[in-house]
């Protein structure tokens, strides 16, 4: 009787510690789907802007380089403020769009491909040595001055 | 008899010194972890150091060519020193890090492509010959001057 008094206390435990745990701080809506084609992931946010024009949530941990990033924005009185701007942050805060995505268009659909510079031991940058940002984990989207509840899409491919 | 009694203290002996051998003198407190994706291997460090500002901690074995590191800290008291120092040495104490995490600011994220230069046997200039950095065995964190008791991420990714 004791043990089952004690497992079913830890069970209440995990049942309110663990949503606590995982919670992440969001703005506004936004569905986040992937698919994987066989090496290729494709990461798509479809959002609405708050009240404050912002947008932040986190996909689902994703692995490997970025190859392109759209952004799509939403049509008509839908359309996001123009030079809104898009970060994307891996974990510790970096932005794999390597802050490409600022001032973005309220009309057109836009589409980049980040590189990184590889670096020798002098510490000189290759500016001839292009390097994808790698990705291993979740990708957090975070959107600001988009004016209020407006709409977009931000779409991520990704090869393995 | 005599050589069954030599046999067996020689294996007794060695059963005692080899952990001996192989521990490691560790400074600060780190936890290391290591996950693999497919061809991706992301090694981590989160650490912690010591009254010196030191850390010193080995990670598992690990087999890839560098891809990418990623050095960051949280702002705040636990912010280390500016200008603080990482080396990351393979086990002939060979910094595959190239040197480039020397100096670092704490003030962002912080990433890294570290190449090595390729020699052409015709004595043909070898700078257009960018050659990435293999790791086969453990790598060792070494941070340097980060001040009492901070704390900050080392990530390291590989690819197969």
């Amino acid at each position: 009787m004791k043990k089952i008094l004690a497992f079913t206390f830890v069970l209440a435990l995990l049942a309110f510690a663990l949503p606590y745990a995982g919670a992440q701080a969001t703005s506004g809506t936004v569905t986040v789907t992937t698919s994987v084609n066989g090496p290729l992931t494709l990461l798509t946010y479809s959002w609405t802007s708050d009240a404050s024009g912002n947008v932040q949530k986190a996909s689902p941990g994703v692995v490997g380089t970025i190859e392109k990033i759209e952004t799509i924005p939403g049509a008509g009185t839908d359309a996001p403020t123009a030079s809104y701007d898009i970060l994307l942050r891996d974990t510790d805060g970096y932005d794999v769009s390597l802050g490409l995505l600022g001032n973005r268009s309220a009309s057109a659909i836009e589409v980049v491909y980040p590189y990184e510079k590889g670096q020798f031991a002098s510490g000189g940058l290759l500016a001839a040595l292009p390097v994808k940002p790698l990705v291993t984990g979740a990708i957090t989207l975070r959107l600001t001055a988009a004016g209020a509840a407006n709409t977009g899409k931000v779409r991520i491919w990704l090869k393995n | 008899m005599k050589s069954l009694i030599v046999s067996i203290a020689l294996i007794a002996l060695v059963a005692f010194a080899a952990p001996l051998a192989v521990a490691e003198v560790t400074s600060g407190t780190t936890v290391v972890s290591t996950s693999v994706n497919g061809p991706v291997t992301l090694v981590t460090w989160d650490w912690a150091s010591d009254s010196a500002g030191r850390v010193v901690k080995s990670s598992p074995g690990i087999v890839g060519t560098v891809d990418q590191i990623q050095v960051s800290s949280i702002s705040g008291t636990t912010a280390p020193t500016n200008a603080f120092d990482i080396t990351l040495l393979d086990t002939d104490g060979h910094d595959v890090a190239q040197g480039l995490l020397g100096n670092l600011s704490t003030a962002s994220v912080l990433r890294f492509h570290p190449y090595m230069k390729g020699s052409m046997t015709d004595q043909i200039t070898t700078t257009a010959l960018p050659v990435k950095i293999p790791v086969t065995g453990a790598l060792q964190l070494r941070v340097l001057n980060a001040g009492d008791a901070k704390e900050g991420k080392v990530r390291v990714w590989l690819k197969e």
